[in-house]
């Protein structure tokens, strides 16, 4: 044993059966350790605090407890943590300083305030406010967002489409002109008429005094200027140019405030398993809404009556909200100040509730390989612009009713109409492609007129006609007036010089015409009463047959 | 030989018993004053406070630090007193259960195991390491070593432990029991000379002096 040793060691022990204090006085390895006869120690060195329980480890504390880590704090338990807390749990992290934060936010927000705005300027500041303080409530654009530029063309005003626009009244002159030549087939006369007018074109309409007048729209600005902003020729906004330029200049401030939002300030959990919070004791199971099966009458429909089309009225259920009482317990507030991320896997997200759900945002984007949005009673959907697009797009009426639409209905291009159709206004066509019907004029009787210059020779027989012995009939000439005795007989040559109007009859006859294939009634309710067929028709109402023939 | 009766205050000059058994050898000066020739005859004040050059026991010292003149110093001669002075027996004070072993009457069994199982009193009581003792010893086998949840980074820890291993209890087992520790070097003790023999020497108490 070296007795010169360069450090100072020394011990002192006190041993029992039932455990042992020892004292270490070496040099730099001083410890005061008290050992049980398990094994069980608290030991105190110049590093640590070190204590081991072979059992269990207890403590009970009638008053408070105060424990304070000024490192980091490790916690590790083998098999479960069972935590009871008896009135409220406070758990902060990080450095809650509220000034440096709101210091950090406005700081940045000029630069969010660059990213706010559009490329162009294209728009007037538009944010909602609240009218008492003042302050934005809803940030719809930057503050500095300008409109310098102008409107393009309104769209609706000069396209392209196509058009027919023929002029039909000339047609008479012509035919009259052609007459005789027409008329000299005496089978298949009129069937040397043909006369072709123009396809439809492509021009430019509607004008703009047209469209002011068609549409009913109010110029604000420019006529016939857009109302929209697309497409307009608008001023590069040069402030997005200095983005970076405005981030790298903001960077020095932020880290100097990011210095005092304190290291760490992040709770970071990962569970192997599951994760089951309740919050509350009971469930809160109150009424939520209140509910008439009847309580709403919706146009449902277009009906057929014999004096004109109708809306039909169904009941509809009515539901209303009513405010549910919170319960004493129960209430789970989540307050996320920036984001919050919520990544599930295939197992999926179920979010239910006994009461209302409200899901909002400024923009809220719900995507999904198939989405399904349905209801026992009612489906609301409400914008101020509604676009619904889809490779195929479908409605349908599980009853096989009508799909009802109150207002107008406008289609670009065309209609497909397996069944029948009903209008009860106008319709205006420009042309009609059917099949032919051959159908026959009423039998009519004409009259015709004697044209002058028109002779008829033939042959006179004048009977002897007295009246009174004296004959009335005479020949009269230059030089006399010749009274003529007894009946004659003598060829005559007679030329009209002036019209008679309606002196030709003419044997009552009819004609067969080609047509569309009319179905004509005398009352317009037998109109209406064929179009019955549609009604509450779950299937086509098919067209009736040819039939050729007077109608 | 003269007989040295009663009790006498020493200092410690040296604890490191190659027995382990917390013997130390203890300097009086009242006792061994003549056995230190050279020493004893510079008619000085001596001062047996402590060792060390670096006290106030070398008078003098060079603006270096160098002791000039060591003769009053009690470090001058430790070593020779190292040499010379026999081992000093402790007297410890009792501390409850004493001994190295246990004493069943109704058995009339002996052993030196802290178990608490009869069964294993039989086993051989020869050496303290292969006979059952306090259930912790098995923590300090190095096999059994226990250690924290805080040992390896790469086990989803943050924060590893320089201490994880630092479980280790001193349970003393099968070990004589009492209280044990042997005075530093320098510590002024109260000895007695067992039938006053000087070579026997046995010390029981420390001495503090004003100054402590």
């Amino acid at each position: 044993m070296d007795a010169n040793v360069e450090t100072y060691r020394n011990k002192y022990v006190i041993n029992q059966k039932g455990g042992s204090v020892e004292i270490i006085n070496t040099d730099l390895n001083e410890k005061l350790k008290f050992t049980h006869y398990s094994g069980s120690f608290k030991e105190f060195n110049n590093q640590a605090n070190i204590e081991l329980a072979t059992g269990n480890d207890q403590k009970l504390v009638l008053n408070d407890s105060y424990s304070t880590v000024r490192g980091f704090k490790n916690d590790y338990t083998g098999k479960s943590v069972d935590e009871v807390v008896g009135r409220d749990k406070y758990k902060k992290v990080g450095s809650i300083n509220e000034e440096y934060f709101n210091r950090w936010k406005e700081a940045y927000r000029p630069i969010q305030d660059t990213k706010q705005l559009f490329e162009i300027q294209r728009a007037t500041v538009n944010n909602i406010v609240d009218p008492v303080t003042n302050n934005i409530v809803i940030s719809r654009n930057s503050v500095n967002q300008k409109r310098t530029g102008t409107f393009a063309k309104h769209p609706a005003i000069n396209q392209e489409n196509y058009s027919l626009e023929n002029d039909s009244s000339n047609v008479p002159v012509f035919i009259q002109q052609t007459q005789s030549f027409i008329s000299t087939d005496d089978v298949d006369g009129p069937n040397q008429l043909s006369i072709i007018s123009l396809p439809p074109s492509i021009i430019k309409f509607p004008s703009l005094v047209n469209y002011t007048l068609e549409s009913g729209i109010t110029w604000s600005d420019i006529p016939g200027m857009s109302t929209s902003s697309q497409d307009g020729v608008w001023n590069v906004e040069a402030n997005k140019n200095f983005l970076k330029q405005q981030i790298e200049a903001i960077l020095p401030t932020l880290t100097d405030i990011e210095k005092n939002l304190g290291i760490g300030g992040s709770e970071i959990v990962q569970i192997a398993k599951h994760k089951i919070e309740t919050i509350g004791v009971t469930i809160n199971d109150y009424g939520s809404i209140r509910y008439d099966k009847i309580g709403k009458m919706l146009t449902s429909e277009m009906l057929i009556d014999s004096l004109g089309s109708y809306m039909n009225f169904e009941p509809s259920p009515l539901i209303e909200y009513v405010h549910v009482q919170d319960l004493p317990g129960g209430t789970y507030d989540l307050n996320v100040c920036n984001r919050w991320n919520v990544m599930v896997g295939a197992g999926g997200v179920n979010l239910k509730s006994l009461g209302a759900v409200n899901i909002s945002g400024t923009v809220t984007n719900v995507v999904g390989e198939q989405l399904n949005l349905s209801s026992e009673n009612e489906v609301n959907i409400n914008a101020k612009t509604i676009n619904i697009s889809a490779e195929i797009l479908r409605l349908r009426n599980t009853r096989q009713r009508q799909i009802f639409i109150e207002d107008s209905l406008g289609i670009n291009n065309n209609v497909v109409i397996g069944g029948g159709l009903s209008v009860d206004g106008e319709v205006y066509l420009q042309h009609v492609t059917a099949p032919v019907e051959y159908q026959v004029t009423e039998a009519t009787q004409l009259y015709g007129d004697l044209l002058p210059g028109v002779t008829l020779i033939g042959e006179l027989t004048v009977p002897d006609v007295l009246a009174g012995g004296i004959s009335t009939l005479a020949v009269t000439d230059e030089k006399g007036i010749y009274p003529i005795f007894g009946g004659f007989t003598a060829p005559f040559t007679l030329t009209f010089t002036t019209p008679i109007p309606g002196a030709v009859a003419i044997s009552e006859h009819s004609h067969i015409f080609k047509n569309l294939p009319l179905t004509l009634h005398d009352k317009n309710s037998q109109v209406r009463n064929d179009a019955k067929a549609i009604n509450n028709n779950p299937g086509r109402a098919v067209a009736s047959r040819r039939v050729h023939g007077k109608k | 030989m003269k007989q040295f009766l009663g009790n006498y205050v020493g200092i410690v000059i040296q604890n490191d018993d190659p027995q382990r058994s917390g013997k130390v050898k203890v300097f009086v000066p009242h006792v061994t004053a003549s056995v230190y020739k050279n020493w004893i005859e510079r008619r000085t004040n001596k001062k047996f406070k402590f060792m060390g050059a670096n006290i106030d026991n070398a008078v003098m010292q060079s603006l270096s630090g160098a002791p000039l003149n060591q003769t009053d110093n009690l470090s001058t001669i430790v070593e020779e007193l190292k040499l010379v002075l026999p081992w000093a027996h402790c007297a410890a004070p009792l501390t409850s259960e004493s001994g190295s072993g246990r004493y069943n009457n109704y058995h009339n069994f002996a052993n030196i195991s802290d178990s608490n199982h009869y069964s294993t009193f039989s086993q051989s009581t020869s050496s303290a390491e292969n006979t059952p003792g306090k259930p912790g010893a098995f923590y300090e086998k190095e096999e059994n070593r226990l250690t924290d949840a805080f040992v390896n980074a790469n086990q989803g820890i943050n924060m590893p432990n320089p201490l994880a291993y630092e479980y280790v209890p001193a349970t003393y087992s099968n070990r004589a029991k009492g209280s044990f520790g042997v005075p530093a070097v320098g510590s002024h003790v109260w000895l007695f000379f067992r039938e006053g023999n000087p070579t026997l020497p046995v010390y029981f108490a420390v001495s503090y002096d004003v100054v402590d």
